[in-house]
């Protein structure tokens, strides 16, 4: 079983409990105008002008192998593998492969997820899913649409059937000044993770410009340009909007 | 007659012979020195103190001297005892840490000591320790005389009526007691504290003269305290005392029992003072040192303490040299590159004759420290030691002659992980590749021609990512290198014991080698601990303590170095995640500087604005602002993890 990965990060720690090692798939059914990682978005293994490779073409047991190295530091933690991208369930079947490998040896496994994939490659997945770091990027349908070039029904379906599963979810909200960072958006994540069974709690990821640059090394147009990093008191009262203490 | 004249009237006198006079010499001084300024302390001697040299024994200063008196001694007693090569004294030649049996003295009281010397053999042994005691005797009621004088607090007063001579009664007067004893040993190392004054605690505070008696280690630049797995509430007091605190250096032993109070001290105060306290893995080192030596007794095991920076010892037990010799490893390796690259018809061919020749220079070490053991023992025996240290006393025979319970040598072996690049460097460019022939290379690193050393920095097959073939080969190396002493015994000793231990020599060390196939310029630093070279680690902390615990790290008990540098975002449970997982796969020690690296930036602009900085040098902790600037680049350019 192969699949197109960018790279495998290990010692993460925001990427679920404990130490993981992040495996960074490569495809994204999105195209946030927010978004920092736009040499995840295409399946392929691609050129970067200058030269750099990006992506490549690993078997499972390959990915699997690597993953296994920091056992020794899951099993202390609590930590594990967390498969994100890219768009985990683009790949469904190779990520339901690398889940499972790591599930026999008895790691914790995760997936960060849009939530954006057709209800079978999410069935295959879910299996072998200790967790889900589900991402909410707009609850209104035109935003939705808007910023990230998809519609948000299936997504909701596909987070409601997370829940069906019994597979606790971490709802995760990028914050764009400007974009989604109205009171509204926050106010109806919490009514949505008030409605799931098995919610974990709410985070939140606040814009930043790292990837900026990429896109003009890419020579695309970055549609957020010019929006500024919030504050630290702008972060805190987003927090408190969702009544998470700092 | 003054204090110093009374002293040069014994030493350079013919009564007896060279223990007594020395024991005679040392009591001279204790019962004419003067004593310091009372202070208003809980404790006393407090501060820093003209102490006589511990390692020589001496109780002279030679540059008080005028020179006709300063040569007489010198030809009497100044005879130089270490043989080892100078290349190979890395961090250290035949230099002796050691700490005295505190416990005994606390629990026995030093006028029960007269009935041991009595029962000795040796007349010589026996008069001139009871010269010795008499004159320590002696020190402690001229102390109680000053300090009655001066009006000093009544508890000191009575405290020091009954110890260090009688046995200690309370907490107070145990620890006035161990600060005294720390000062005759001339405030080398603390030992056990918290489990050495348990059995007097009693539910106490004792947080401010804990800090005290650091600050008198402190002062006098002492070194280290470890704190066993034995946890007491005197544990998380002396974690407590410890804060900020250059020194003592602490050597905590955790284990996945540890309980999370402990934990949390500890973190609180790896956040707070850089390089404090280091982390010690119970089962690895203390089940390896009772492997290694099977002689130790189950009940001294848990009295390990690293002397100096971390030298494996057990307090009060021992006589350890260290470090007796630590040997050049890259150096060895240049002039291998230079004899035999050429004339090797594969890597393997090149691995072994390197071997050989570490070989040969590790069987010159090792024979060389043997006879600087004799010789040391016949020009320096140490009268102090021999009284403070088990078993001298009941064995009847000097510290340096071999008198302690347990007697080992360790040979720190600098430049290891340098040597794991640079084979790894010619396996790929000469021999798997064949990108330069050996000439080439060779040709490369003669004129340090900056393009190859960048490509061999560069190369992707090094010591540091959790590489397998980058692991296997520094097990490989590492085995075959600690082995070497496996069947090796020193004069006075029962092993040789492998370490890592750097001290601040990485940059002297570092002078004697050229350009080197690791990508190291010539003259640059060496490694300065079993970290990777900086910034060749790039897949993180977990990747970095798989490959250093890849080396053959049971081997190196005494003991294996790991400095390892993290951002302070790292939370505790991360960092306790960590320090456990790479102890599991084998880590003995971690000492970790959680320091970001633009703070490090300021403090070395501005030093005046942090002058409580502490960060972890080669296996000691010491204020960044008194650094050299060599060294201080040296931190700063270190590989920081980052909590991702």
């Amino acid at each position: 079983m192969k699949g197109q990965i960018i790279n495998i990060t290990r010692c993460c720690t925001d990427d679920g409990p404990g130490i993981r090692t992040t495996v960074f798939l490569k495809g994204c059914p999105l195209r946030c105008i927010w978004c920092h990682n736009p040499e995840s978005q295409n399946t392929e293994p691609e050129c970067w002008p200058s030269g750099e490779q990006i992506g490549k073409t690993v078997t499972a047991h390959e990915v699997v192998s690597e993953v296994l190295c920091d056992k020794t530091f899951y099993d202390l933690s609590g930590g594990g593998v967390t498969l994100s991208g890219g768009e985990p369930l683009m790949q469904a079947k190779f990520t339901a492969e690398v889940l499972r490998l790591c599930k026999e040896s008895g790691g914790h496994t995760a997936i960060e997820t849009s939530g954006c994939a057709a209800a079978d490659m999410l069935g295959r997945v879910l299996p072998y899913c200790d967790l889900v770091l589900f991402d909410v990027k707009e609850t209104s349908e035109d935003n939705h649409l808007l910023y990230t070039g998809v519609p948000l029904a299936p997504i909701l379906a596909n987070l409601r059937a997370i829940d069906r599963a019994g597979i606790p979810t971490v709802l995760r909200m990028p914050i764009i000044p400007g974009k989604n960072d109205r009171p509204e958006h926050f106010a109806a994540v919490k009514v949505l993770a008030q409605g799931l069974d098995h919610c974990r709690g709410i985070e939140i990821m606040p814009y930043h410009r790292l990837g900026e640059y990429k896109y003009e090394q890419l020579g695309r147009t970055y549609r957020c340009k010019g929006t500024e990093e919030p504050t630290a008191e702008q972060v805190a009262t987003w927090k408190a909007w969702l009544g998470i203490s700092e | 007659m003054n204090v110093q004249e009374k002293v040069l009237e014994v030493l350079l006198g013919e009564e007896g012979d060279l223990f007594y006079r020395k024991a005679k010499a040392l009591a001279a001084f204790y019962s004419n020195c003067p004593l310091g300024e009372y202070q208003g302390t809980a404790l006393y001697p407090s501060g820093r103190i003209r102490k006589p040299s511990f390692i020589t024994g001496l109780t002279v200063n030679l540059n008080e001297l005028d020179e006709a008196a300063a040569q007489a001694v010198e030809r009497k007693y100044m005879r130089p005892y270490c043989l080892v090569s100078g290349e190979h004294r890395v961090a250290g030649g035949m230099y002796t840490h050691s700490m005295p049996h505190y416990e005994r003295v606390l629990k026995e009281g030093l006028f029960s000591y007269y009935a041991r010397i009595d029962a000795m053999g040796d007349p010589s042994l026996r008069s001139g320790l009871r010269l010795l005691l008499e004159g320590i005797e002696t020190y402690v009621e001229r102390i109680v005389a000053y300090l009655e004088e001066v009006h000093a607090e009544e508890r000191l007063i009575s405290a020091m009526k009954q110890v260090p001579m009688r046995p200690a009664r309370t907490l107070y007067e145990a620890i006035v007691a161990w600060n005294f004893v720390l000062y005759l040993d001339g405030c080398d190392n603390l030992g056990c504290v918290a489990s050495g004054l348990l059995p007097y605690y009693n539910g106490e505070n004792a947080v401010p003269l804990l800090e005290e008696l650091f600050a008198n280690l402190d002062a006098n630049n002492g070194f280290s305290m470890a704190l066993g797995r034995d946890y007491n509430p005197l544990t998380l007091q002396c974690l407590e005392a410890a804060k900020g605190k250059r020194r003592p250096m602490i050597e905590l032993f955790v284990d996945e029992t540890t309980p999370q109070e402990i934990w949390d001290k500890a973190f609180e105060i790896v956040k707070t003072t850089g390089g404090q306290p280091a982390f010690y893995n119970p089962k690895a080192l203390l089940g390896g040192l009772q492997r290694r030596i099977p002689t130790i007794r189950d009940e001294d095991i848990g009295r390990f303490c690293g002397g100096g920076c971390t030298e494996a010892m057990l307090a009060g037990l021992s006589n350890v040299g260290s470090l007796d010799a630590g040997v050049n490893l890259l150096l060895i390796l240049e002039r291998c590159i230079h004899k035999e690259l050429e004339y090797c018809a594969d890597f393997e061919d090149f691995y072994r004759r390197y071997l050989a020749a570490v070989e040969r220079d590790v069987t010159m070490v090792t024979e060389q420290i043997s006879l600087s053991q004799i010789t040391r023992a016949a020009c320096n025996p140490l009268p102090m030691r021999t009284l403070l240290v088990d078993d001298c006393i009941e064995n009847g025979v000097e510290y340096n002659s071999g008198g302690a319970r347990y007697r080992w040598s360790i040979i720190s072996f600098a430049g290891l992980v340098n040597v794991i690049d640079s084979l790894l460097v010619i396996k790929d460019f000469v021999f798997d590749n064949g990108r330069y022939t050996a000439a080439e290379l060779l040709e490369k690193l003669k004129r340090e021609d900056e393009a190859f050393l960048h490509q061999a920095r560069s190369c992707s097959l090094c010591y540091g990512n959790d590489n397998k073939e980058a692991n296997d080969l520094s097990h490989r190396l590492s085995a075959d290198i600690f082995s070497l002493l496996d069947d090796k015994k020193p004069h006075f000793g029962q092993a040789f014991l492998p370490a890592s231990i750097l001290f601040q020599y990485q940059i002297s060390a570092g002078m004697w080698v050229g350009c080197t196939p690791d990508g190291r310029a010539a003259g640059a630093p060496l490694a300065d601990s079993l970290g990777a070279i900086f910034g060749k680690d790039t897949k993180g902390p977990t990747a970095l303590l798989n490959s250093v615990a890849a080396l053959d790290l049971q081997r190196a008990l005494g003991v294996p170095v790991l400095n390892f540098n993290v951002t302070p975002s790292f939370h505790n449970d991360v960092l306790r995640a960590l320090i456990l997982g790479y102890m599991e796969q084998g880590g003995i020690q971690m000492q970790i500087t959680c320091v970001s690296r633009e703070l490090l930036e300021e403090a070395y602009r501005q030093p005046e604005l942090h002058k409580n900085l502490i960060v972890r040098v080669g296996g000691y902790s010491e204020y960044f602002y008194r650094l050299s600037d060599e060294l201080k680049r040296m931190v700063i350019e270190r590989t920081i993890q980052q909590g991702v």
